[in-house]
Parts: C-alpha cells; structure tokens; sequence
C-alpha cells in the first residue's frame, strides 16, 4: 500500500521499541509484570492493573480471524483510493486483540472467522512497517512504493557554460545569453549551453521557471551565428539545423516549467524562434522583432517559418518574412506576439511581477496547462483535443495541490502548493 | 421502586429545524433558530437562562465555536456557559450535568444546544472529521473510520446467519416510513428491502442506505427544575431515568464482534430503575441508530423484544416498529431518514421523544403516549445513554 499521503503512527518513546521490532518483520506486545496479563495496543501503564512494569515482549504473530469488513465505499478520504480493502480484528494467540488489515487472501466470499492467520509487515517508509495480517500459508508480498520519477537532481552536474550566465533565484531560473559584441548571437557553443542547461532544469523539480533573456540593453538575441555559413559540410550543416538551435526549441517547449522570454532588444531571426517557443514574451519598448533569413537567401530554419504564421496572422507572417522586416514592440503587441511592453528599467519588475502571479497557481497545474495548450493546438479534432485536456484533469484531481487549492477556497485563505 | 432523581427534572421547551443540505445557514445561525423555538415553548424570556451548554460545531467556518461565541451572537450573558462532547451522545451528557446542575441549586434554567454542518461541509472532510476520531497509532493507519468500526462489530453476526441482510434492511424502510410523516426530514420518499439491499456496501455488511446521510441540523433543548416547569408551560416533560455506561474507545477493545454493545445494557437497566418503569411501560423509543444494526441491539439491549438480535431483526421485518407496529421506533425517521447532524443528530431523539409527550409530532403523533425513551451513542457504541421521559412526574 502506497503511505505517501496516509496517517502515520506517531513514533512516541513509549512505541519506539514496537515501531523498530516492525521494521524487523517483528510483531511485540505488551506484557505486565506485576499483573501478568498480555497487552495490545501498546501503552505506557497496564490497562488491567494501572501498573508501570510494562514490557514488551515477542509474539508468535499467529492467531485468529475474530472479524472482517471489506471497505467498498466511504473510507476516509486517505483510504479512498485503496479501496476496496479489507479491516479486519485478529486474535493472537497470546490472547490479546488487534485491528488490522487483511491481505493475500483468495476470495473474500469464502473468508470466515476463526480461520488461521499470520502477520506480515507493510513497509510505509524508513521507520514504519505496519503490521497487517495474511490467512496462514497464503502468499503475499508488498505492493512496490510508488514513487516520482526523476529524482530531485542534486543541482549543478558542475554546469559550465560559456557565454551563458545560469542564475537561480526564488526558485526560478534566469538564463542570460552573454555575447554581448555579438548582439547575444547564438554561437554553437551557446546553443550547446542552452541545451544542457534546459535538459538540468527539466530534471530539478525545485524549479518552477525560467526567464531567458539578453545581456547589455541592445539585444535578446541576433539570432544563428552565420559565420558558420560555409564552413560547414552537409553532415555539420545537418546537426546546425536540427541538432542546436532546433533542439533547444524542441527542449523549451517541452519543458514541464513555464518559459518567460524577456526581450530586452533585437529579436532576430534564431533570437526570434527561440521566443516564438517560449511560453510568454515579455518586451521592452526598444525591443525589434524580425525574420531576417530570407536576405541571406534562405529561410529561418529552427522553426519560425512554420511557428510564426501560428503566432500571427498569416498574411502578415508571409509579408515580414517577404520583406526581411522588422517590426517594433508596439506593432509586436498589437499582434499579439508579445503579452506586454514596458520601458527597458521596468522590464525586469515586470517579469517579476509575472512570476509572483504564477504563484497563484498549482505548479502541476501550470505544467499540464502548457502540455495541453502546446499538444491540442496541433490536434486537428476537437474532441481529440479535449480527450488530452480531461485525461490531465484526471491526473489533476488526485494531486495533493488540487485538494490543497478546494480546501484553501472554502477556507477563504490562500493556497500553500507544494507542486505534489 | 424508582431513583431519588425522578420526575424532578423536566424540559419545558425545545427546537428543530429541518434535516439535509442547507449551505445559505451557518453553524451559529442554526443555533440561535433553535435556541429561539425552545425559549418560545418554553415561554420563557431569553434573560431567564443562567446555564448554556455547547457542543463541537463540526462545521466548515466556525470549527469549534471558540469559547462562548454561541452565547455572544444570541446575547446572553449566563452565569456559566461551556461545551461538552462525547461523540454523538454528547447531548445526553448534556442532560445528565444539566440535571445536576438543576437539583443541586446552582442551575434554574439550563439551555441546550447542538448545531452541526456535515451535510454541506467540503466533500470529505466530515468523514475526515470521523475517521479522526479514532486511534491515530492504531486504527486510523491501518483504514480504520466509523462504518468500518461497526462493519467489524456486525458482520460476524450475518456470517452465524443471527441475522438476515432482509432484517437489517427493514431498519431503514421502517424508518423511512416514519420520515414520510416528518416535514424536517431530509429523505421522505419510500424505500424497499430491494432498495437497500441493492444499494451496495459502503463496507460490508453495511449497505449504502443502512448508512446515514451526512446532514446539516440543529436541535435544543430547555431544562428546568419540575417545580419550575409547571409555571411556564401545560405539559412538561419529565425526566424519569437516564443511564449511561462508557465501554471502550478502540473497537479492538470493545470485547465485541458480533455481540450487541454491552454498556447499552447497563445504561438500559440504569434508567429503567431510576424511572421505576420496565421495558412493558415504554410506549414509544426513539433510538439512536447510525445503522439498522444499531437498533436491532438497543432493542435487546433495551429488553423491549424477544429472542435476542434474532428476534430484534424479526420484530422490524414484520413491522413492529413501524407506523401501526405494536411498538413506535424513532417515529421521526432518526439518522437513516431524516439524517445524521452529528451532535444534533443525537439530541434529536430526545428531541422527538418529548414532542411526543406533548402530543405535538403531527401527522406521525403517536396515540397519547404517557413514556417514551430515548438513547444515544457516542462513537460505535463506546458510551451508551438511555433517557426514559414521562408525562407525569
């Protein structure tokens, strides 16, 4: 049975001596020395004699079936999902009674009182095993624990990067593009950078954002770094156009966080494609948009072509891309490309502003919302795409979060989440 | 031969409101509705009341009503106000302190009030507050919660065949019979056997409608001394016996499975002898009963049928306790019909039990009943507590 979320005895000093027998696969009860009398559930004086001269003592784990209940409904809310499940008292041999669970039985409709029973032992976690009781003989075996794939990663695997500042605050990530001479342009160091540090943020569950941005005041990124144009063979030009850039595209949309590109100057043909991934673009008033690859005589190849015409209207997509033409933060804006425009000293509170406002909603929630929204606006079927939408509220509704965002509306206070 | 308490208690007024889901009604609002009723039954000016007894509000907005917050939003100010709990016995306890208070002089007219609001509480948290009652070390961990308690306690019962799933589920169509007649009533449309027995187990042998419906209510009651009561109102009620016996807590320690609470018994034979009467006397018993189960037991343990849990479940199936049976049995529908409002809940029985004396339960008025009985349950039957109530002191 999965513990996680489930009422767990209370190791007192009284029940330490039981709680670390259990771990062993050992049941104890109590036994008085001055009455003589057997005792369960454990206490700290003897229920017969009000005697102190408890002590624990080994029991054989056997007994007998008194009573059995098979729980089909109405368990209480850290049960709901176990059920159906069977409570059951049992009556050792050593002649005192205990409630239980029982488990590893065949039919429930042949089960009776009175029939043979042995503990067995549950693991719930390091310091709890608890007790439950099997019909003699049958096999049984705990269910595996459940757990959270991935593992919180212990931060930095030592993360290098050149020309690419990694900075962790509030827990969010601030990736800074540093190639300042360059107009930030995306060198295929750079590019390799982005991929690394977009593949650690995806596995640190601690994390619940990333800004991407520019360094100085002039740009957020210039886009590729042409000067590879030319020195690259077919093989090389096949991992520039699919292997870096493309990548990081693929890596950011992807990511279970929100991505907040803050666009703090040109925006720019690979510069561009990368914000056209993220999940929110957030400009200053000097900020500069355009797909700029059709002057070289190709065409944006990471995927802004395609992305672009989704972002905006078509015909005006077909029109920037035809003149190799950049438009400002305000045009940006009225197309819907970016969400704001602020002056450039304000960006940065701005974005921060944004982040705090994520709070308010479950960091699961923000997760399965970006899946949904990038996932079904590629799904040609309505339905189809509500089909993805109810499968995540599904998933939804068994998270701690969401029981955490009912009980905290009604008791008209804010919600603590805790992204489980 | 009766007990120096009898007949010198009485309960000059009380009040209802009605069973279910009511989310416009906050805890403290249905308080003070009740409150008010009884004063007015009572005829009695609110300034008069020098004693006020609470409960546990178990409730989304106001938990526990802090200390005294009944008092205050009704606007009285008492010589002595405090709450009390015992589960849903916990009025029952009212009565017994209250009636202490009353004949040792230091109380003249004790209010009581119990105001719950499970029925509209956030889904799950009134079988949270439940399951909470119980043992955090040793029962809760291991999936223990109220049905499930008793589901331990019966099930060897129908496994012996002592009794027939069709006995318990007459429990609840019998009980739905007298809910017809109770306009407060939460569910008042009929049932059949096959309706109960085809409604699932929430834990076997417990079926969904021998489970009571989670409900929002209220109930008070005002007590006097006897001398005091004849001066206000045409029929006081008297209190003639009231028993009680607390057993256990862990229903690993109850001794039980399968057996009918023992401390009912106790507390049975305790009031009966206070009250001078015997089970023949009884001419009506509003019985605490969460499940059908629950009042096949009083009934044994209440001596007021034969033939043990066998004969108990016999006397519902043919009828016995239903509208026209030889012997009224919660004639307002009790918990399976009318709903179970935690401690409210429980009060209603006494509550019911003197509307009855006073010949004011309408349509399902029983014919001039003279003594009636109530019990009540904290818990899976870890207290017991028995009141017998006559028109005559």
């Amino acid at each position: 049975m999965d513990y996680t979320d489930k009422p767990l005895p209370k190791i007192r000093p009284y029940t330490k001596e039981f709680w670390e027998a259990a771990k062993k696969d050992e049941l104890l009860i109590q036994h008085c020395k001055d009455c003589d009398k057997n005792i369960f559930y454990p206490r700290e004086i003897c229920p017969h004699c009000q005697s102190p001269q408890v002590e624990y003592i080994k029991s054989s784990g056997k007994g007998k079936l008194a009573t059995f209940s098979l729980v089909e409904k109405g368990a209480p809310p850290d049960f709901q999902e176990d059920q159906p499940y069977v409570i059951c008292l049992v009556d050792l041999e050593e002649g005192v009674r205990l409630g239980s669970m029982l488990v590893g039985y065949e039919d429930y409709t042949k089960l009776d009182t009175g029939i043979d029973v042995e503990v067995v032992f549950d693991p719930a976690n390091d310091e709890i095993s608890i007790p439950k009781f099997k019909p003699a003989g049958a096999t049984w075996s705990p269910e595996k624990k459940k757990q959270t794939l991935a593992p919180e990663a212990e931060v930095p695997v030592e993360l290098k990067f050149e020309n690419l500042c990694y900075e962790v605050s509030d827990d969010v990530v601030w990736l800074t593009i540093d190639n300042e001479p360059m107009r930030n342009a995306l060198t295929d160091r750079i590019q390799q950078d982005l991929m690394t540090a977009f593949q650690q943020i995806q596995k640190e569950r601690s994390i619940r954002a990333v800004v991407l941005t520019g360094a100085g005041d002039k740009a957020f990124s210039s886009g590729g770094d042409i000067s590879y144009f030319g020195t690259l063979d077919r093989v090389g030009m096949w991992d520039f156009m699919k292997n870096r850039g493309a990548e990081v595209c693929r890596l950011i949309e992807n990511l279970d966080k929100p991505v907040i590109a803050m666009v703090n100057g040109y925006c720019y043909a690979g510069g561009l494609e990368l914000a056209l991934c993220c999940d929110i673009i957030y400009a200053s008033e000097t900020a500069k948009f355009g797909l700029l690859e059709t002057r070289l005589g190709v065409l944006p190849g990471w995927g802004g072509t395609v992305r672009l015409p989704r972002a905006i209207p078509q015909r005006r997509a077909k029109e920037m891309l035809m003149t190799a033409e950049r438009i400002d933060a305000r045009e940006a804006k009225e197309l819907g490309l970016v969400n704001r425009v602020c002056p450039p000293n304000k960006l940065r509170e701005e974005v921060r502003g944004l982040l705090e406002r994520m709070k308010n909603a479950a960091p699961l929630a923000i997760q399965a919302a970006k899946m949904v929204i990038n996932t079904t606006l590629n799904v040609e079927s309505f339905d189809n795409a509500m089909a993805v939408e109810r499968g995540a509220i599904m998933y939804l509704n068994t998270t701690q979060d969401a029981r955490e965002g009912v009980v905290s509306f009604f008791q008209k206070r804010p919600p603590k989440f805790i992204g489980s | 031969m009766s007990g120096q308490n009898r007949g010198k208690v009485a309960f000059v007024g009380y009040g209802e409101i009605p069973t279910g889901k009511y989310a416009e009604r906050t805890s403290v609002q249905q308080a003070i509705q009740v409150a008010l009723m009884a004063l007015k039954t009572a005829n009695l000016p609110p300034e008069a009341v020098d004693t006020i007894i609470t409960t546990r509000s178990f409730a989304d907005e106001v938990y526990d009503w802090g200390i005294g917050l009944f008092g205050e939003e009704i606007g009285l100010r008492t010589n002595l106000e405090f709450q009390m709990f015992t589960g849903g016995a916990s009025s029952s306890a009212m009565i017994k302190v209250a009636t202490g208070l009353i004949l040792s002089g230091q109380s003249k007219y004790v209010l009581m009030v119990a105001s719950n609001k499970w029925g509209t509480m956030q889904r799950g948290r009134a079988v949270d507050q439940l399951a909470k009652l119980h043992h955090e070390d040793w029962e809760r961990p291991f999936g223990f919660f109220q049905i499930g308690a008793v589901a331990l306690m019966m099930k060897p019962l129908f496994l012996r065949g002592v009794v027939s799933p069709e006995q318990a589920a007459s429990v609840s169509v019998s009980n739905r019979k007298w809910a017809a007649m109770n306009p407060n009533a939460m569910y008042r449309s009929p049932i059949t056997i096959e309706d109960v027995l085809n409604s699932g187990f929430v834990a076997d042998p417990i079926h969904t409608l021998e489970s009571p419906p989670l409900a929002d209510g209220a109930a008070a009651l005002l007590m006097t001394s006897a001398e005091n009561a004849k001066n206000l109102v045409d029929q006081p009620v008297y209190l003639l016996g009231a028993g009680s016996s607390f057993s256990f807590s862990n229903v690993s320690q109850s001794g039980q499975g399968g057996r009918p609470p023992v401390g009912q018994g106790l507390a049975a034979t305790v009031a009966y002898e206070e009250a001078g009467v015997g089970p023949k006397d009884i001419d009506l018993a509003s019985i605490y009963e969460p499940y059908p189960l629950g009042t096949l037991a009083w009934l044994v343990n209440l001596r007021l049928v034969e033939g043990g849990m066998t004969g108990a479940g016999q006397f519902m199936l043919e009828g016995g306790g239903a509208p026209g049976g030889q012997l009224p049995v919660t004639t307002d529908g009790g918990m399976l019909s009318r709903g179970h409002c935690a401690i409210a809940g429980g009060m209603l029985f006494a509550v019911e039990a003197i509307r009855q004396l006073r010949g004011e339960a309408g349509e399902r008025q029983v014919k001039n009943p003279q003594i009636a009985l109530a019990t009540a349950m904290g818990g899976v039957g870890n207290s017991s507590f028995v009141e017998i109530f006559g028109v005559n002191p």
